[in-house]
């Protein structure tokens, strides 16, 4: 069998009863190699530890290493990204989404899989690209997991400003009613979905239906901008965040080069994937040529922010289509990663807390999304589905 | 013909005790490199956390700047890739600054104001050191806080820059949020120079006059004293002139002051425009300031140094200069001020501020609140002399002592026996000594020639190191003559 980890940590009893966490190398652990998948940062080892991992720590929950993982975990491809909990070598796994990278990795491999809303998880010591977009992933077999060890990660830790200061996350279960429980479906959501997809997406609803959810068409005029902005957008913050990759104070050097100018050039040249390169220049030029387009993608986000916090007076959760199967490839192209991740940047745009939930017996599973702050309750919500027999 | 228009940007360098966005120390001269943590790296991974000391000045100085705050604070990047930069973009607010619409009152010049377009906080970049064909960089300074100050192009002459830098110098040491100190880079200037018509007046904020504009905008850099700022600038609006005056145009560039030829140079064109298309900081969300917040550091608000001067003329009947000196460091001022409190003369003891003091302080490189020198020791010292009838010299003497053993006046001028010889029996045999050793004078005297009264009393005087008091030993001298004994 393939090695799954490259460093173990074999922590103290755990008190909440989660095994073990393996973890992507983009979460820092202090002199631990933490690449992020890319050449740029082959060798790296971080001097401290992530907040994510000191909280785990605290919690007694020991961390393994994962090897390998996409460049800079935009996209799936060349990863290992849930591996280790699909093969039960680690109870827990923990990366960074971007675009819907934990759910559509979850998807491919039959897991659940949770990304935390915006600023409910310090970001601190995670490597990764879209500071306003990205939020740490988490996969497991069951949702019960996925709670405890975002019970173990959440909360405010002072240092990351995009989280509430004041706001500690509340984990106390209310308990799910489903006549009380109403779950929304946005109409446009489901433009462009394939028949089979469509189907998959019917019966999920049903399903919800027979179980005695409430559920409510919506919609959501902008849905189909969420692709554009996150283009947009997630290039420019990307070719920013980017740009400390220089090779001047760690990370990989390329040899040639009469000055630094160019030892830049060169070594930008040479570290970055031909994925991140495109994405990286398509930011620099939205960013430098067509400086408009962005603002507008900022201007039409905060729209879209605002239609979707008016839909959460009319539904207590979203429910969305799969990030479905696994290609035969994963995309290295950008229209390739867009088209793969068509259903899932929504919530990254948002910033909402989102669950992939497999399908169960061959079915195709879906996502539900949740409030910004709600991730725990989105959590309850799928261990109710979870343990509440099929049909009942 | 044409009118300058003088623009200033001047970066100020916050005296907090750590970096805008990390813990790490700001100290200059140490080791390279041993001031540096994940964050001032740019390490990935790490995030910026704003440091609330830095925040509290530039708050402080936006107050004091007459600016109105924004209601959130907020950050954006400023991107250009250079190796001291170790993101390769600088946390800046240049989009949405902290501060915007203020005035700054030019202390002298006529009290014209010159308005503050915006301030903003943004942090400083590494160094960057040539060494043959290596480059090494140090980072210590990086992450440094900074605030950034962009005036209006209101001033017309070298001089009113000049007194606009030393009118800010003297606003930011009074709140203690920067040192001033050009030549070492706490505060650093660069300028931007246009001519326009005269009689064409534009709106504030109005870039060069629509339509075919004579002059373009020249940016001058390498500033780095207050003088370089008056003669630079001064150089180049007569350079322009003269292009001008000949019909030419001025192309708009940036310019470097070279100091050793005292002329402004063009720079090497660098190609690309200078626009580096800000995107807001995404680790640095948006936050409101609060208001209450904001009340408080305007509490902190101390008495600034223009209306202070008026201030000191006008309750101690001070000259202008005077006031201008005492209000130039707060610390001389706030000294003055509680030595009147405590009784002194204001004119007197503003005098020996400025003479003495001043002499003893720049000799002894000290600044007044290190010096033993404490307002009580001056009012006593100004008592011996009032009214316990010692002399200017043995008053100096005195000063003098007070520095070197940091003892009060009144225990020194008694130990060292410096009282004022005030009997009539312990003076006479210095003045019957005085007669005899001048016997040409005392003729002159008696023959009605008082200036020699004068010189036979600055010979007692010496004759007892300054301890006699002189209008008894003018009384004796006069008693003895009478008397025929001289």
């Amino acid at each position: 069998m393939e090695p799954f980890f490259v460093y173990e940590n074999s922590g103290s009893e755990p008190r909440n009863g989660v095994t073990d966490a393996a973890l992507q190398p983009c979460v820092c652990v202090a002199d631990r190699p933490c690449d992020a998948g890319s050449p740029a940062l082959e060798g790296y080892r971080p001097p401290e530890d992530a907040e994510v991992v000191s909280r785990l720590r605290r919690a007694g929950i020991p961390i393994r290493g994962a090897v390998g993982m996409s460049e800079f975990g935009f996209g799936l491809r060349g990863g290992s990204a849930g591996r280790a909990a699909a093969a039960g070598a680690a109870q827990a796994e923990l990366m960074l989404d971007l675009t819907g990278e934990s759910r559509a990795a979850a998807a491919a491999l039959g897991l659940w899989g949770f990304k935390a809303g915006y600023g409910s998880v310090s970001r601190r010591g995670l490597i990764g690209l879209v500071p306003s977009m990205e939020a740490p992933g988490i996969l497991a077999r069951n949702p019960a997991v996925i709670r405890k060890v975002l019970q173990a990660l959440s909360g405010p830790d002072g240092k990351d400003y995009s989280q509430p200061a004041d706001e500690e996350p509340d984990f106390v279960p209310r308990g799910i009613v489903p006549d009380t429980t109403v779950i929304g479906v946005v109409a446009e959501s489901l433009a462009g979905l394939s028949p089979d997809e469509l189907a998959a997406f019917r019966s999920a609803v049903e399903e919800l239906r027979r179980r005695g959810f409430p559920i409510r068409e919506l919609s959501l005029p902008g849905y189909e901008l969420f692709p554009l902005v996150h283009r947009i957008a997630a290039s420019v913050e990307a070719s920013s965040s980017a740009g400390r990759y220089d090779s001047v104070r760690y990370g990989t050097r390329a040899s040639a080069g009469e000055n630094w100018n160019e030892m830049f050039l060169q070594t930008r040249g040479e570290v970055f994937g031909p994925l991140i390169k495109s994405l990286l220049l398509q930011g620099a030029y939205f960013q430098f040529r067509r400086f408009e387009s962005y603002r507008d993608a900022c201007r039409i986000r905060s729209r879209l922010l605002g239609e979707l916090r008016a839909l959460e007076d009319r539904a207590d959760f979203l429910l969305l289509p799969s990030p479905g199967q696994a290609p035969a490839a994963e995309p290295d192209d950008l229209d390739g990663l867009y088209r793969r991740f068509a259903s899932t940047l929504f919530a990254n745009v948002a910033g909402l807390p989102a669950l992939y939930l497999p399908g169960k017996g061959g079915t195709g599973g879906c996502q539900l999304a949740a409030p910004r702050l709600q991730g725990p309750r989105l959590l309850e919500l799928g261990e109710y589905l979870d343990n509440s027999p099929k049909g009942d | 013909m044409f009118r300058p228009r003088i623009g200033l940007e001047i970066h100020i360098r916050l005296l907090t005790s750590s970096k805008v966005f990390c813990p790490c120390p700001v100290r200059y001269g140490d080791e390279p490199n041993s001031l540096v943590c994940p964050v001032c790296l740019g390490y990935p991974g790490s995030l910026p956390v704003l440091n609330g000391e830095a925040l509290r000045m530039a708050c402080l100085l936006a107050h004091a700047l007459n600016c109105s705050i924004a209601p959130d604070l907020r950050f954006d990047r400023k991107h250009y890739f250079y190796p001291d930069m170790p993101k390769n973009y600088q946390i800046t607010q240049v989009s949405a600054p902290l501060g915007r619409d203020g005035s700054l009152e030019l202390e002298t010049g006529g009290g014209k104001t010159v308005s503050i377009r915006q301030l903003h906080l943004e942090e400083d970049a590494g160094k960057m050191i040539h060494r043959g064909n290596r480059t090494l960089l140090d980072y210590n300074r990086a992450g440094s806080p900074l605030v950034e100050i962009v005036t209006a192009p209101e001033l017309e002459t070298g001089e009113e820059a000049e007194l606009l830098l030393r009118s800010l110098r003297r606003i930011v040491r009074y709140l203690g949020v920067c040192d001033g100190n050009m030549e070492e880079g706490s505060m650093r200037c660069d300028a931007n120079v246009s001519m326009s018509p005269r009689g064409v007046e534009h709106s504030p904020g109005a870039e060069a006059p629509s339509g075919d504009p004579p002059g373009r905008k020249v940016e001058i850099k390498n500033l780095n004293s207050s003088r370089f700022v008056r003669l630079a600038l001064d150089y180049e609006t007569s350079r322009q002139r003269e292009i001008l005056r000949r019909g030419g145009r001025v192309a708009g560039e940036t310019r470097l002051w070279n100091e050793a030829a005292g002329v402004t140079e063009a720079m090497r064109d660098k190609g690309e425009s200078s626009d580096y298309r800000n995107v807001p900081e995404t680790d640095l969300p948006p936050f409101p300031l609060d208001p209450e917040y904001l009340e408080g550091v305007k509490r902190q608000l101390v008495e600034l140094p223009s209306p202070r001067k008026r201030r000191l003329v006008r309750d101690y009947g001070l000259s202008g200069d005077a006031a201008d000196f005492l209000t130039e460091e707060k610390d001389v001022a706030d000294f003055f001020e509680r030595a009147a409190a405590l009784g002194a003369d204001p004119r007197t003891a503003a005098s020996w501020l400025r003479s003495e003091v001043r002499r003893i302080l720049n000799r002894e490189n000290l600044s007044l609140g290190e010096s033993p020198l404490t307002e009580k020791r001056l009012v006593e010292l100004l008592g011996l002399v009032r009214e316990g009838g010692i002399g200017g010299g043995i008053a100096r003497k005195t000063l003098e002592e007070v520095f070197r053993t940091g003892r009060d006046p009144a225990e020194i001028v008694r130990e060292r026996g410096w009282e004022p010889i005030t009997r009539r029996d312990a003076l006479l045999p210095v003045v019957e000594k005085i007669l005899a050793a001048h016997p040409k004078a005392a003729r002159e005297l008696r023959e009605g020639k008082d200036r020699a009264l004068d010189f036979l009393t600055g010979m007692a005087l010496k004759e007892t190191a300054g301890r006699a008091d002189p209008g008894l030993v003018k009384a004796l001298i006069s008693d003895v003559l009478k008397e025929g004994r001289g």
